[in-house]
């Protein structure tokens, strides 16, 4: 039978899983940290998050019609962006800027590098970072929206790079007692969505474990206070460190693809959290640490494949 | 415990079949291989069981009592057309044994299992050929029930129905080769068929059951053999050179059949499956039955493709008035089944980690599709054992069994024999510098 031509269409069943199926469960993740922030901050939380997911539609159709590959917004992977852009931001931030951020987030970060999949750096982290240089004082003194929120998170942040330990208290913290940016204040319900997504597969439990264990013993090695506990859990349980370990720094686009690869990648990642925290002048040094963790996913990648390789041949 | 090899997917249970007897399908026609060595002609007449040629199938027989009416030629190769004239006209080409088992040799053996026409249910080889090229050279002899193809039922209904006839044919084989072990594989989706085992094997110890964990390709014979011998399968090796002597089950029967009845290769278990068909069924059927009569006989109709071979690697067949020559499943496909829709590669890395051979099947498609064919050599797409796993679990389903199958099966020059060797690692390696070379 081998003159038969090959008909090439097997397999004719597929796993259930596809890529729309894995947006879905990211952003079923997102939902209790979008509740407690719609719950904590009030409705502008929607209106921030139609504009960037909107936005982030509206980008990703014109930039897959441009490049004319087929319609891509059928992978949901915008509202993934979208939403988790639109996390990192405060709830009183100007319109435009979420929607300049998340444009930039698909057009450039994302779609001129080829589309989902072939981006190096993730793009709600770009956009996130473009916005913060742009319009520093606009993300952070919103000034007919401010409200006490904000700067709460604003400071605690901010106390703890200072080398003190903020009067909010630690549970507090960790339940989202808290303010910041909307999407970030609860670890506990980041935490949550973030096991559902290990326990269902979705991520690998290595780049969050690796993340929160390299962060925690830098900030320990790093620690300016001699409560040194108190201080440790206030990095963890602060800003958008959390978001980061299991949302930003999982995406497997810009993760390596190895086991040993993905530790490396998120030990260095939570590692340069804490330091640009210290060390940078701007709101969160987790974002810079997560573009500059993307940027190291496949030259880690190669140096874990070449020692293994090496290694074994002897 | 159950053994497995590394990587592949569980599928979920989809075996309809399961737990249907096998039934009888007597069809009114036949189309058999027109061998070079045939002497029939058109008008002849032929018996059941009437030796009507060779080839490396080893030897046919006439699998239905009836009259050539018409060499038809299909691909390329020329088949003899047999209607059934209603007779029950019968050759015994072959003496049942005579004597106890230990008073055969190996020989007479072989040469019985030659004159049976037995061949492999998956391969079509001739297991004649197979027992002459493996004696001597392997340790022990693993009958293949592992059957993971989510589809199939037909080796798992042949073991609870005919237990003794599997582990007989086992010993049988065991003398052939003079080795003293034998495993049954079987994954424990289907622990009734392991106690029947155990019920006609009693406490012998030279017939073992072996249990395996219900992941496919678990029934591809590599992926048995590395589940059994509790080690990663060495590339670019043979099953025979690993020590092992891989049958399937219902090959096994046959041998059985032959040895104790006289009884030649004339027919074929398969599953009839599918959504088109509204009630699976696992039938006997003479060899060279129709693909359309056994689709319509099945109501299978309907169907918007008739596969061979399984949903996970099955070929559409786009002739259906071809001869069934092999055991593998029938898929009648749902009219409403849809290819699903693609989406873009997200680097997930699934396809690599449930490769049972360790490939890398993103990299290679990626080659393929920039007319790389050096770079898919390079990353051993020859080794590829064409499951169907990577592309069942990637989550943009790639087409990647589809691209890797097409250029293993284009007619170009060889493959470079120069490749480096086989690690999962080198491999990876070549991922990784193909996608920062794209980057
Ligand atoms: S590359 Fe080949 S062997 Fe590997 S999973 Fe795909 S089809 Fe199977
Ligand atoms: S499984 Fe599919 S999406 Fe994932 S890396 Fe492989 S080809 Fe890409």
């Amino acid at each position: 039978m081998k003159n038969r031509k090959l008909e090439r269409t097997a397999p004719f069943i597929t796993s259930n899983e596809s890529v729309r199926t894995l947006m879905c469960d990211a952003l079923m993740a997102l939902l209790p940290a979008l509740a407690w922030a719609l719950y904590s901050f009030g409705m502008r939380v929607l209106t921030v998050v139609a504009v960037s997911v909107g936005v982030a539609l509206v980008s990703d159709l014109i930039m897959s019609l441009i490049v004319r590959r087929r319609l891509g917004v059928t992978d949901l992977s915008f509202a993934v962006t979208g939403l988790i852009y639109a996390f990192t931001l405060p709830y009183e931030v100007h319109l435009h800027i979420v929607a300049a951020g998340s444009a930039f987030a698909i057009i450039v970060a994302k779609g001129f590098f080829g589309g989902l999949g072939k981006n190096i750096f993730n793009p709600a982290v770009c956009g996130r970072v473009l916005v913060e240089f742009i319009f520093n004082s606009g993300i952070f003194y919103a000034n007919e929206l401010n409200t006490k929120a904000l700067t709460d998170g604003f400071k605690v942040l901010n106390t703890l790079n200072a080398g003190e330990i903020p009067s909010t208290h630690l549970v507090d913290m960790f339940m989202g007692d808290m303010g910041g940016a909307m999407g970030e204040i609860s670890t506990l319900l980041l935490l949550a969505g973030g096991v559902y997504l290990i326990l269902r597969g979705t991520v690998d439990w290595r780049i969050p474990t690796a993340f929160v264990a390299a962060a925690a013993a830098t900030a320990y090695l790093m620690c300016p206070h001699y409560d040194k506990f108190s201080w440790v859990l206030g990095q963890l349980f602060t800003g958008a460190l959390a978001l980061a370990a299991l949302f930003l720094a999982t995406d497997p686009t810009t993760s390596p693809i190895t086991p040993s690869g993905k530790l490396v990648y998120g030990a260095v990642g939570g590692a340069l959290c804490i330091i640009f925290r210290m060390y940078l002048p701007i709101w969160d040094g987790v974002f810079v640490a997560i573009l500059a963790a993307n940027a190291l996913a496949r030259p880690i990648d190669m140096t874990v494949l070449a020692l293994k390789s090496r290694t074994k041949k002897r | 415990m159950s053994l497995t090899f590394r990587g592949g997917v569980r599928i979920g249970i989809r075996k309809k079949a399961a737990n249907k007897e096998i039934e009888q399908y007597i069809p009114t026609r036949v189309m058999l291989p027109f061998t070079d060595d045939c002497t029939l002609n058109i008008g002849d007449s032929v018996s059941r069981n009437q030796p009507i040629g060779t080839d490396s199938h080893g030897i046919w027989h006439a699998s239905i009592a009836g009259k050539i009416t018409e060499i038809r030629e299909l691909d390329g190769k020329k088949y003899l057309y047999i209607e059934a004239d209603g007779e029950k006209r019968e050759e015994k080409p072959l003496a049942p044994a005579d004597k106890p088992l230990s008073a055969f040799s190996a020989e007479e053996i072989a040469e019985t299992v030659r004159l049976a026409g037995i061949f492999g249910m998956g391969g079509g080889k001739s297991t004649a050929e197979k027992l002459a090229a493996a004696m001597g050279k392997v340790e022990r002899i693993i009958v293949n029930c592992a059957e993971s193809e989510p589809y199939s039922s037909a080796d798992h209904r042949t073991l609870l129905e005919r237990p003794e006839e599997v582990v007989n044919g086992a010993k049988i084989l065991m003398r052939a080769l003079s080795v003293d072990r034998a495993y049954i594989g079987i994954e424990e989706d289907k622990l009734d068929a392991a106690t029947a085992v155990d019920r006609v094997n009693g406490q012998s110890e030279l017939v073992r059951v072996r249990i395996l964990k219900s992941k496919y390709p678990q029934g591809s014979e590599k992926m048995l053999v590395s589940a059994i011998l509790g080690k990663p399968y060495p590339a670019g090796k043979t099953p025979e050179e690993c020590g092992c002597f891989v049958i399937n089950c219902r090959t096994c029967a046959a041998v059985f059949r032959a040895f104790a009845y006289g009884e030649v290769m004339t027919s074929t278990t398969v599953t009839v499956s599918g959504g088109a068909i509204k009630r699976a069924r696992n039938l006997t059927l003479p060899l060279g039955t129709l693909l359309s009569d056994v689709v319509k006989h099945c109501g299978g109709d309907g169907a918007s493709a008739v596969i061979i071979g399984g949903a996970m690697n099955g070929i559409k067949q786009t002739e259906l008035d071809a001869p069934i020559l092999s055991g593998a499943a029938i898929l009648c496909l749902s009219p409403h089944y849809r290819a699903p829709e693609q989406f873009a590669c997200i680097r997930c890395g699934r396809c690599a980690s449930s490769c049972p051979m360790s490939l890398s099947p993103v990299s290679i498609y990626n080659a393929l599709k920039k007319n790389k064919e050096k770079r898919a050599a390079t990353l051993r797409a020859d080794l590829c054992i064409e499951c169907g796993t990577c592309a069942f679990v990637c989550p943009a389903r790639l087409p990647l069994l589809e691209e890797i199958r097409a250029m293993k099966h284009r007619p170009t020059e060889e493959m470079p024999k120069d490749v480096p060797t086989t690690e999962a690692e080198a491999e990876q390696k070549e991922v990784a510098e193909d996608e920062k070379s794209e980057a």
